[in-house]
């Protein structure tokens, strides 16, 4: 007399729902983790963009003008107005031996660019970035 | 008799120029000196002879240090025999806005050093020595000031190159030079003991620049130099991202009056590869009626924008030493990033 086996069949496909249930949350979760880290780094390269559009910025004034005094100054360059650039611009020295140059005729200024770039969501980053310009003693 | 020869040659410069006493004038140096403990003063460097080297006040015209070979000088130095001009440099080295170094041509053909101990007593506010002796029997000296400029190359130490130029206006056969000197310890103060033990740079220690190749195994420790025939350095050279600019006034015929045709050249200063003197480095100007006191001038253009100070040699525009004025990049990080 064969025996009967519709339970086993049952508790066969609840086990493989269960499985394909944990392998289908846990990809949808690491997609979510995905769509998440992507962003932030979408918005962290902004940020890093725009602190690098402050940088161009500020080294075009500096090539404009014969004397630039310290300054700190927002802009914002894109169309979006949450996303915006710190640029602050600091003078580090003067030296009137610039190297290659003649000592005293010609002087060299040294200056330090903090560039902070902030995107949505308060992605931020910031570049520093070392300028030399050499001038003409009298012209400083 | 170096010192009478000394005189000799300074009371002979405009006349042997043709010209009259304004042509070639020694003009001194402003410098700020403090002598004693007292208050830093605008005054000049000026040079002469009996005593050969005054730094007096500015307004006042009061001598403040003196140096010469003879007693009566704050300062003796025994072989100060010959007179000075107008080929002085001052260089401030510390940063502290006061010179504390200078170097000076005498008209023996010799460059001085000298390291200013500012805030010390006028008898001891400055040593030095000769640095390089380059004098000869055909009277050639230093009247142009002696252009300065730092300099380094990768592995090594940073030093000064001093580039300067001989004249003897109205001597054909002075054989005139144009110097390149390296001066290894720029930012080091040396002690009169090291003063006295220095020997001086002579010609046999430095690379002789001439159209050739230079040698594989030619050294250039010392610097070098070009050779100029008759031609008179007159003004001080520039130097321009690592290349020097020099005039040459033209002897003899070119010479007219208080003015006189010059030619032009431009070398590179050489940190790395050894120089030559090609024929495209030298220019004639081919006007005669410059002033012999012409210099190179830079002048930066008033227009919001302008990225280079234009260099002019009397009122000719010389882009070999136009100067780039944008900003450059240096270093560079990121912080902050969140």
């Amino acid at each position: 007399m064969p025996r009967r086996r519709d339970g086993f069949a049952l508790l066969l496909v609840l086990a493989l729902v269960a499985v394909i249930g944990l392998y289908a949350a846990a990809t949808l979760r690491d997609a979510l983790l995905g769509t998440l880290l992507a962003g932030t780094r979408v918005r962290q390269q902004r940020a890093f963009v725009l602190a690098e559009l402050g940088i161009d910025d500020a080294l075009q004034e500096l090539a404009a003008g014969t004397a630039v005094a310290d300054y700190t100054r927002e802009l914002h360059p894109l169309p979006d107005a949450s996303e915006s650039v710190t640029v602050e611009l600091r003078a580090v020295s003067t030296t009137a031996l610039p190297m290659g140059f003649s000592a005293g005729r010609l002087v060299a200024q040294r200056f330090e660019l903090h560039s902070t770039g902030h995107a949505a969501r308060g992605a931020r980053v910031t570049q520093v970035q070392g300028v030399l310009r050499v001038l003409p003693a009298d012209a400083t | 008799m170096k010192r009478l020869a000394a005189l000799l040659m300074l009371a002979c410069v405009p006349v042997m120029a043709g010209a009259s006493a304004d042509c070639i004038p020694a003009t001194p140096l402003p410098l700020l000196a403090r002598i004693g403990p007292g208050e830093v003063h605008a005054a000049l460097l000026v040079g002469g002879s009996m005593p050969a080297l005054r730094v007096v006040d500015a307004a006042s015209g009061a001598t403040l240090w003196s140096a010469d070979a003879a007693a009566g000088a704050s300062q003796r130095f025994a072989a100060m025999t010959a007179a000075f001009a107008g080929s002085f440099a001052a260089l401030d080295t510390d940063g502290d806005g006061l010179p504390d170094r200078v170097y000076a041509g005498d008209l023996a053909g010799r460059l001085w050093r000298f390291d200013l101990h500012q805030g010390a007593a006028a008898d001891h506010w400055a040593s030095g020595g000769i640095f390089a002796d380059f004098s000869n029997e055909l009277g050639r000296g230093f009247l142009a000031p002696p252009d300065v400029s730092l300099m380094a190359a990768a592995g090594a130490a940073p030093w000064f190159d001093i580039a300067v130029g001989t004249a003897a206006p109205g001597h054909a056969g002075a054989d005139n030079r144009f110097y390149v000197l390296r001066d290894a310890t720029p930012f080091t103060a040396w002690s009169d003991q090291q003063y006295r033990d220095w020997q001086p740079l002579r010609e046999a220690d430095l690379l002789h620049v001439t159209t050739a190749e230079p040698a594989a195994d030619a050294v250039m420790d010392a610097g070098w130099f070009v050779e100029l025939g008759s031609g008179d350095v007159l003004t001080a050279s520039l130097t321009v991202a690592g290349r020097v600019v020099f005039a040459v006034a033209e002897a003899g015929a070119g010479v007219l009056g208080c003015r006189s045709a010059f030619s032009l050249a431009t070398l590179s200063l050489a940190t790395t590869k050894l120089p030559t003197v090609a024929a495209g480095n030298w220019r004639r100007m081919l006007d005669g009626e410059q002033p012999l006191t012409t210099s190179f001038m830079l002048a930066v253009a008033a227009d919001s924008g302008v990225a280079t100070a234009r260099c002019t040699f009397g009122d000719q525009h010389l882009a070999d030493c136009d100067v780039d004025l944008r900003p450059h990049r240096t270093w560079w990080r990121r912080e902050d990033a969140e």
